[in-house]
């Protein structure tokens, strides 16, 4: 049942493939991509809260991301065969949003390693689309280093089956969270070692530094709405494996050595980006640093802990996800008007667009990247973490110093090309709707709390920060 | 040490000191073969056990390197490693990593697993071929065998899951050599340089 949940958008963008009326295939492809969004929600009921709040993350960006596609990809080419690169295209977005679905509707960590490994698969060739030679070098280079993080990963995934069978749980539900739940164990230190493994191989999926050399320059080649994927989805995924090995070192009693290793991690992290993000002039290889920030502040989280550290993990992967996505959106569509992906980045609506995702990602109010930086803050001096949150604090004033000297580069370029805007402009109009929808939904995480999905929110942290 | 273990030490020692790709090669594909052979006294007689062992044996021990033999042919410029550290220096490397396997053996969460000296031997061999050489094959080649030392880590550790154990490590040759040699050869294609000092211009 899970295998054929995540399945489905692949499967899905396998049948819209050989229609060849050009009309029909984008209608198709739009019915079929929300059917593909409602479908896990509606047929995987036994998913616990965590799970589900990923699985809306997936499903709306897999959904706005295949829109944009549709306008900011599809529209370089003019039809063509089924087997043309365009059906490729949407083929690998399909097996990439399947493989992400599989990661967060899977049941144990076996799954959750392969779904995270398949995303590998598909990504390497949709950064690397452009064929170009810097998208081909950038492919290469996000192969390397996740497949041997992914290997550093599984590698912990073994030594924590051998913890769980050692500690009496049957060999076939050794990594099923479920089972581990229930567990009540002694402090091991060879579980200490491959929670370790676990969440250095999967945090560098997110961009964790020093893992996160491959993540500006696939971000920075892929097609937007691919980066969009990468930064607001598969990073999320990663995130949401390393909150699951933070669960699951819970039941073996001493967590404190990975919290440190957490804290640390996501410190320099966020540190290393906001330097790195304040000598960028290249518009999609800024959004990638701040990634590698945001993720940075989503590991600081997990690290500090505690019911206010793990709510402000929660809090902060959804707001970034939906606002680094939509800032994405909002650069393929700057990128597409004025044809680079570098300096001079605006175009009118699109510029505007692009200057609300700088003040999402800025941690400005209204937004929930707001709420939920407050809340790590608050979370980082309750448990007495005030040298880490130092260090991620110069990071996040520099980077938010860099964001805001971009948006006043953007503000320039909104008024020097106000009248040069293209002509087919309007054919951008979903790739438009993509981008508004997902800085909405930015906006409106900062009322999560408040709100039914706020109560899901609260459900999963009672999980995560027993 | 069994003699097993010499075996697997003279491999990994060989993958970080030669710089000929095909013996590299052949030392990856001996290594992979030794860990196969390990997990088929734990695979149990089930047909869909049999099955899985069967293919990720397949796609390691055969497809893999294959693959990577089509590709050497049709680039024989490939075939130079290109060390990035003379051998002398790459021979001391060997001894340092025998001598942190060593250490890495007495580590309280290794305790009591078998061959620990071993697995860490090999995973650092892999890591080191990433290192120390200077082409993208090296790149590939490093992280099959680093994947044949997290096989071999699964067997060791946790002998009752070898189909989740092999299925991973499968899954992990196929991304690895497949996606990797679809891009090596569109690198060649568009005649770039397989040397990575090359790529490194997009470094940011």
């Amino acid at each position: 049942m899970i295998a054929a949940i995540a399945a489905l958008p692949l499967v899905f963008a396998l049948v819209a493939t050989p229609l060849r009326d050009r009309r029909a295939r984008r209608a198709l492809r739009i019915v079929l991509a929300a059917l593909a969004a409602l479908a896990p929600t509606l047929a995987a009921p036994h998913l616990d809260t965590l799970a589900r709040i990923f699985v809306t993350i997936v499903s709306i960006l897999g959904f706005l991301a295949t829109l944009s596609s549709l306008d900011l990809v599809a529209a370089d080419e003019n039809g063509g065969p089924f087997w043309s690169r365009i059906s490729v295209y949407f083929v690998l977005l399909g097996a990439f949003w399947s493989a992400m679905l599989l990661v967060v509707v899977a049941q144990s960590f076996a799954m959750v390693w392969f779904g995270i490994s398949a995303t590998t698969l598909a990504t390497a060739f949709l950064v690397g689309y452009a064929g170009d030679d810097a998208a081909i070098e950038a492919a290469w280079k996000y192969l390397v280093l996740c497949s041997l993080g992914i290997a550093v990963a599984l590698a912990g995934v073994v030594l924590l089956a051998k913890a769980a069978i050692d500690a009496g749980i049957p060999p076939g539900h050794a990594l099923a969270w479920e089972t581990l739940a229930t567990l009540r164990a002694h402090p091991s230190p060879l579980v200490h070692l491959a929670t370790a493994l676990m969440a250095v191989g999967f945090a560098t999926k997110a961009g964790i530094a020093p893992l996160h050399a491959w993540l500006p320059d696939a971000h920075a080649k892929a097609p937007a709405p691919i980066s969009a994927l990468l930064s607001g989805v598969l990073v999320s995924c990663a995130l949401y494996a390393v909150m699951r090995t933070v669960q699951a070192a819970q039941p073996w009693g001493d967590a404190a050595f990975l919290h440190a290793l957490l804290t640390w991690l996501g410190a320099f992290s966020v540190l290393v980006a906001g330097v790195l993000m304040l000598v960028q002039r290249d518009l999609k290889r800024l959004l990638a640093y701040s990634t590698v920030e945001h993720a940075g502040i989503v590991v600081f989280a997990l690290g500090v802990g505690g019911t206010l550290g793990v709510s402000a993990a929660l809090l902060h992967v959804v707001a970034h996800a939906f606002s680094k996505s939509g800032a994405f959106f909002a650069a393929g569509l700057v990128l597409r008007e004025r044809g680079k992906s570098a300096a001079l980045w605006s175009a009118d609506r699109a510029g505007r667009m692009l200057l609300l995702a700088f003040a999402a990602l800025g941690g400005l109010p209204p937004f929930g990247l707001f709420c939920s930086e407050l809340l790590v803050a608050g979370a980082a001096l309750a448990a007495g973490a005030w040298r880490p949150l130092l260090v991620a604090g110069i990071g996040v004033a520099f980077a938010f110093a860099a964001l805001a000297y971009a948006a006043l580069q953007v503000d320039a370029g909104r008024e020097r090309h106000a009248l040069e805007r293209r002509a087919d402009a309007g054919e951008t109009r979903l790739a438009a709707l993509a981008a508004g929808a997902a800085l909405t939904l930015a906006t409106f995480a900062i009322v999560l709390p408040w709100t039914p999905l706020g109560a899901t929110l609260a459900y999963a942290v009672r999980g995560l920060a027993r | 040490m069994s003699v097993l273990a010499l075996a697997l030490v003279a491999l990994g020692a060989l993958v970080v000191v030669d710089t000929r790709a095909k013996r590299v090669l052949a030392a990856y594909v001996v290594l992979a073969a030794f860990v196969a052979a390990l997990i088929a006294r734990d695979v149990r007689g089930d047909a869909v056990a049999l099955g899985l062992f069967a293919l990720a044996t397949l796609l390691k021990v055969v497809a893999a390197p294959l693959g990577i033999s089509w590709f050497l042919r049709r680039s024989p410029e490939a075939e130079d490693l290109r060390a990035a550290v003379p051998l002398p220096l790459r021979v001391v490397v060997v001894m340092l990593l025998v001598a942190a396997a060593r250490a890495a053996e007495h580590l309280p969460p290794l305790a009591g697993l078998p061959l620990q000296n071993v697995v860490a031997f090999v995973l650092l061999c892999g890591i080191a071929l990433l290192l120390l050489h200077r082409t993208v094959l090296a790149d590939l080649l490093g992280l099959l065998v680093v994947g044949s030392a997290v096989t071999l880590e699964g067997v060791l550790a946790a002998p009752a899951l070898p189909e989740a154990v092999e299925l991973g490590a499968a899954f992990d040759v196929l991304v690895t050599t497949f996606v990797g040699l679809a891009l090596l050869r569109a690198l060649r294609e568009r005649g770039l340089h397989l040397d990575v000092d090359a790529l490194r211009k997009l470094r940011g």
